[in-house]
Parts: C-alpha cells; sequence; structure tokens
C-alpha cells in the first residue's frame, strides 16, 4: 500500500499482574493512511490508550507486546517498531511521531519555563545549531498555535497558563519537529467544551499545514464526528466496527456502536432519560468464550456465547465483527 | 483528586520565604552566627588558645564576657571559634550525605531491578546501625579529627536521604510530564538530569535544613565523649565537655557554648520546617 504511514498488523498487549498475563489488546489490525485522521473510540480500559502507547515504547515495563507495527518511512523503507532498539524508536519520537496527553496540567513539568520545553525538543534531536534558534522556532510556533504575545509566554511557567494553553504548549512540542504522525489520547477530556473545540479545530490544522496523519483516541463519539476521517470502534482489546466517519454515523452495525452513538445526549430529545449501555465492562482476564460484548448486547444469539465472530466485510470500506449485523441492519 | 500544580519557581519561593516570619526570623539568626563566627578574629582582642593561669575559671565580668575557662582562655572568643567548627560541621557533612543519598537515590528510583535492591540494603544496614554507635566506631579507627568526624557523619546520614529521595524520585517519574518528555525522545540521562533533578531540589533542599542540626548534636556529642575534635582545635561540643569537671564552681563554662548549641540548633531547625511547609504544596496553607 503507497499510502500507509503505520500499520499495526496483530497487535497483542498483554500485563503481567501477580504472574498471570492479562491480554489488554488482543490482535488489532489498524491502518493509519498519510494524511488522514483515525479515530480510536471505545470506554475507558478498552486498551485504547494501551494500543497509541506501544506505538511510541510507553508501555509500562511489566506489559508484553507481540505483533507487528509497520512504520512506512517517505523513502519506502518499512519497518517494525516492535522490533527496533529503545534508543533506536527514541530518535523516532519526536522528528517522526509525536504525541499529545490527556491531562495538561500534568504532563508539562511545572519547574521549567515552556519555552524551554518546546525548545528541548529541537535541541534532543540536534535541529537547531543553538539555543537562540530554537527560541527563535519556539516563539514562531507558539504564536501558531495560538498563544498569544509568544515571546512573552515563552518564559512562563506551567502553573501561569491555563488548562487549554497548556494544551496549546503540548502541541506544540508534539509537532514542533513536524512529525509524520500525531497520537493524541484524549486531547480533550480535560478541558472544558469551548476549549475542546479550539483544541480540535487547531489539532486539525496543525495536520492539514504539516501534512500530519492522526490518532485521535477519545470516548466522545462527537470528537470523532468533528475531527477524524475514519473510525475504528475498539471494545476489550478488540477492534469491534470500523468505517470511515460518516459511514458509521449513518449507518451503525455493531450493537455496540450503536449504543456509543444513542449514549450521545441530544437536545430534544426526552430530558429524563438518557440512554445507556447496560452493564459494565467485565474484568479484565476473565476471558469470553465468544464475543466479548455478548454479554452487554441487546441483539445476541445463542451462538454469540460460543463462538468468536470474524471480521465481516459490509461493503464501502466498512468492516464489523458480529454475527448479527445483517439482521440488525433490516 | 486533581494534583495540585507546584508552584516552585525561584521568585515565588523567595516571596514566600518572605513572608513567613518563622524562615526570617530564623534566617536571619542563621546570619547573624554565620557573620560572628568568620568575623571572630575582629570582634575579639583575645586568641582562643592563648592562656592566661593566673585567671582561671573566672566569673564573667572583668574584660571576659563569659569569663575564662581552666586555663584561662576567653571563653566568649572560645565560642565564636567553636561555633566556626559546629558550622563546618553543619554544612560540609550535610550537604555531602545529601550529594551522596541523592545519587544512591536517584539511581535506585531509576534503574530498579538489582540495583534498587543493593543501594537500598546498604542503606538499610546503615540505618539499622544506630548512628552514634557507627560514628564512634568510624571515629575510633580513623582517629578524632574534623576530617574523620566529617566522614562519620555522612556514612551516618546519607541511608535516611537516599530512601527519601529514592520515594520522591518514584513519584516524580510517574507523572505524566516525564512520559511526555520519553514522547519528545529524551533519554534517560536527560530526564534525570532536566526533569527530575529539578524538581527533586525543593525536597534535597528540605532534607539538608533538616539535617543539619542532627549534624551539629552529632559532632557536640562526639566532641563531648572525647573522640570528635582533638584540643587545641575546639569545639562546642568539647568546651561542654571539658567544662564537666567545673560545672558546679564555674557553671558558665559549660552554660555559655551550650546554650550555643541550642541556638543554632533549632533555628535550623525551625527553618528546615518552615522551608518543608514553604515547599511542600500539599502542607500550604493558602
Amino acid at each position: 500500500m503507497k499510502d500507509t504511514l503505520l500499520e499495526l498488523k496483530d497487535l497483542t498487549v498483554s500485563v503481567r499482574q501477580e504472574k498471570k498475563e492479562i491480554p489488554i489488546v488482543k490482535g488489532v489490525d489498524i491502518v493509519i493512511p498519510k494524511g488522514q485522521i483515525v479515530g480510536l473510540v471505545g470506554e475507558s480500559g478498552c486498551g485504547k490508550s494501551m494500543t497509541a502507547r506501544s506505538i511510541m515504547g510507553l508501555l509500562p515495563p511489566s506489559a508484553g507486546v507481540s505483533g507487528q507495527i509497520l512504520w512506512h518511512d517517505t523513502d519506502g523503507t518499512v519497518t517494525d517498531l516492535t522490533g527496533l532498539r529503545e534508543n533506536k524508536l527514541r530518535k523516532m519520537c519526536g522528528p517522526k511521531i509525536g504525541m499529545i496527553f490527556q491531562e495538561p496540567m500534568t504532563s508539562l513539568n511545572p519547574m521549567m519555563r515552556i519555552g524551554d520545553q518546546v525548545a528541548e525538543v529541537l535541541l534532543i534531536h540536534k535541529l537547531v545549531k543553538n539555543r537562540a534558534e530554537a527560541a527563535e522556532k519556539v516563539i514562531r510556533l507558539l504564536g501558531e498555535v495560538g498563544i498569544s504575545d509568544p515571546g512573552l509566554r515563552y518564559r512562563s511557567y506551567p502553573h501561569e497558563l491555563s488548562g487549554g494553553m497548556r494544551q496549546r504548549v503540548m502541541i506544540a512540542m508534539a509537532v514542533i519537529c513536524e512529525p509524520d504522525l500525531l497520537i493524541a489520547d484524549e486531547p480533550t477530556t480535560a478541558l472544558d467544551v469551548t476549549v475542546e473545540a479550539q483544541i480540535l479545530k487547531l489539532i486539525r490544522r496543525m495536520c492539514g499545514s504539516y501534512h500530519m496523519s492522526a490518532i485521535m483516541i477519545t470516548h466522545n463519539m462527537g470528537v470523532v464526528s468533528e475531527i477524524c476521517d475514519s473510525v475504528y470502534v475498539m471494545y476489550m482489546g478488540r477492534i469491534m466496527e470500523r468505517a470511515a466517519v460518516s459511514q458509521l454515523f449513518e449507518r451503525p452495525l455493531h450493537p455496540y456502536t450503536k449504543g456509543l452513538l444513542s449514549s450521545i445526549p441530544r437536545i430534544g430529545a426526552n430530558p429524563e432519560y438518557l440512554e445507556t449501555i447496560p452493564g459494565n465492562i467485565p474484568e479484565l482476564g476473565k476471558e469470553a468464550v465468544g464475543c466479548d460484548f455478548c454479554i452487554r448486547c441487546s441483539e445476541d444469539e445463542h451462538r454469540c456465547f460460543f463462538e468468536h465472530p470474524q471480521e465481516e466485510d459490509a461493503g464501502e470500506g466498512h468492516f464489523v465483527s458480529c454475527f448479527s449485523w445483517k439482521r440488525g441492519e433490516r | 483528586m486533581k494534583k495540585t500544580q507546584k508552584q516552585n519557581t525561584g521568585s515565588d519561593i523567595l516571596r514566600r520565604i518572605l513572608h513567613n516570619k518563622t524562615a526570617m526570623i530564623s534566617g536571619i539568626i542563621i546570619l547573624i552566627i554565620i557573620a560572628l563566627a568568620v568575623l571572630a578574629p575582629i570582634l575579639s582582642d583575645y586568641d582562643e588558645t592563648s592562656q592566661d593561669l593566673l585567671k582561671r575559671l573566672m566569673p564573667p565580668g572583668n574584660g571576659h564576657i563569659f569569663g575564662t575557662d581552666e586555663l584561662g582562655r576567653d571563653v566568649f572568643t572560645r565560642i565564636f571559634y567553636g561555633t566556626r567548627v559546629s558550622l563546618m560541621i553543619a554544612l560540609i557533612p550535610t550537604a555531602l550525605a545529601v550529594i551522596l543519598g541523592a545519587v544512591a537515590g536517584i539511581c535506585a528510583a531509576q534503574f530498579r531491578g538489582a540495583a534498587d535492591f543493593i543501594i537500598m540494603r546498604i542503606a538499610d544496614v546503615m540505618l539499622a546501625i544506630p548512628g552514634m554507635l557507627l560514628a564512634m566506631v568510624v571515629l575510633y579507627t580513623l582517629g578524632g579529627s574534623l576530617a574523620s568526624v566529617i566522614i562519620s557523619l555522612v556514612l551516618v546520614e546519607w541511608g535516611g536521604i537516599a530512601v527519601v529521595v529514592r520515594t520522591a524520585t518514584l513519584e516524580i517519574r510517574e507523572c505524566e510530564f516525564i512520559e511526555a518528555a520519553v514522547s519528545t525522545g529524551a533519554g534517560r540521562l536527560r530526564v534525570i538530569i532536566r526533569h527530575i533533578l529539578p524538581n527533586l531540589v525543593p525536597t534535597l533542599i528540605v532534607l539538608f535544613t533538616l539535617n543539619i542540626p542532627s549534624s551539629i548534636l552529632s559532632e557536640s556529642a562526639l566532641s563531648f565523649l572525647g573522640i570528635g575534635i582533638q584540643p587545641p582545635q575546639v569545639s562546642l561540643g568539647l568546651m561542654v565537655g571539658v567544662s564537666r569537671q567545673y560545672l558546679f564552681q564555674s557553671p558558665h563554662l559549660a552554660l555559655a557554648p551550650a546554650c550555643m548549641i541550642m541556638i543554632l540548633v533549632l533555628s535550623f531547625n525551625f527553618l528546615g520546617d518552615a522551608l518543608r511547609d514553604i515547599l511542600d504544596p500539599d502542607r500550604r496553607t493558602l
């Protein structure tokens, strides 16, 4: 595939806990095309963050990864990131892959001026000759991510900035080396709604102007609809459904996706009643024989409990792992 | 619960110190004592070792503010020369112990595994032996002198500091900004120097000031016992120790240096406490 940037093939992540291997991500296949924003949606604890972290090698030491993470470089070479040595991978973090974290309050070093923190990235990868040149670049980028008076703000400490501003600084840190891929791990969850919209717009704009692809991890379907080109819906470490955004919103096939979509509060709907998916995510490590979702599913059949559904092509680039999707379509 | 953002930038800390009465008063007292110790030769007409055997064990007054000791030496002068030694003992071994403890603690927390185990078990062994006993063993083998007092105090103190630094480092490295730094390609050494160390500085400052009083007291005790500083060098503890024999005839001989020890220790203690309150965001009341 010529337009692919990153390919996760049968990625499995498991964590050792009390001498037991607990699988968190179970054989996930994801393709990130060049220049596209791909959403990864699911409830808390479904393995979406772990999937993204495994790309950058940011997993806890107790975690084990198998499968392939194939990076298609601009010169045509393909490297498997899981096999890379630690220092080689660190060299990619920054110039090739950037990451934004969920909590802007704690993801900046409280003892370091924000400008120095952004400049640090350039200095690590020796992309500038000296600090002065780095500062000049940083100030330009700080202005670009919407920080007013960047020359003055360069010398601010994180606690002097609001959450939205700090997230802008994080974005500047992630994109300063002009990476090919931006991983955003719930970048707007800790922000309030008006700021959320601004940050999403900013991410979209940065992706456009730097020709970046992005992985957008979120549990918010609204965020997906605003920013993503395609979506992967994850549940219990597996991909349940994947499609282009418009497809997924128009024609959700998996009962879990339908549940997620109907859980979005709508103005005008009955305000007394908020749709939910019944039940909770089962305990980690308790492996189901059949479909992981069967116990919470509203369309379950007998075989859902004994057989694992394979991914089926529903046409128009829409794939779903469910036995009853055809029946659900009607 | 949302974690409170630490606001430990330089100007911020200075402002809070200036607003804290305890810190200010104890700090000023310490500065005065340091000035007196440094300026001792100028402030006093007497020499700390010159004897005047005709004027032995004189009560305070008659040109000797605190009287004279059993060899007719001026006690007032000797206190300030003794304070010099005490301050040296307060600062040098404590600083060395903090550096050693910080390196050990950071290494243990950062490398975990075998390194962590070995470093922490050594620290545990050091902590398990009573400090005074350990210092006495070291001094007995090395002989009493300023250098061996310093070595023994470093050995006694680094273990406790390493334990605290290790815990603090473990807490810092779990912070998201460390992960963010790694995600921008920062290597291990860079993470330690640029991100962990600056965030440890408040902890290290507090550890330093809180360990100073115990250093002073240990030196005084060791000198009192006669195995620390040796005459003709002067030390506050040594002065108290020698004047023990004349306690009933001339109590001022023991009282004056003992008061000095008390003032020094209390000032550093109060300063340490105040700094801990100032630098620790969880204890701070706004």
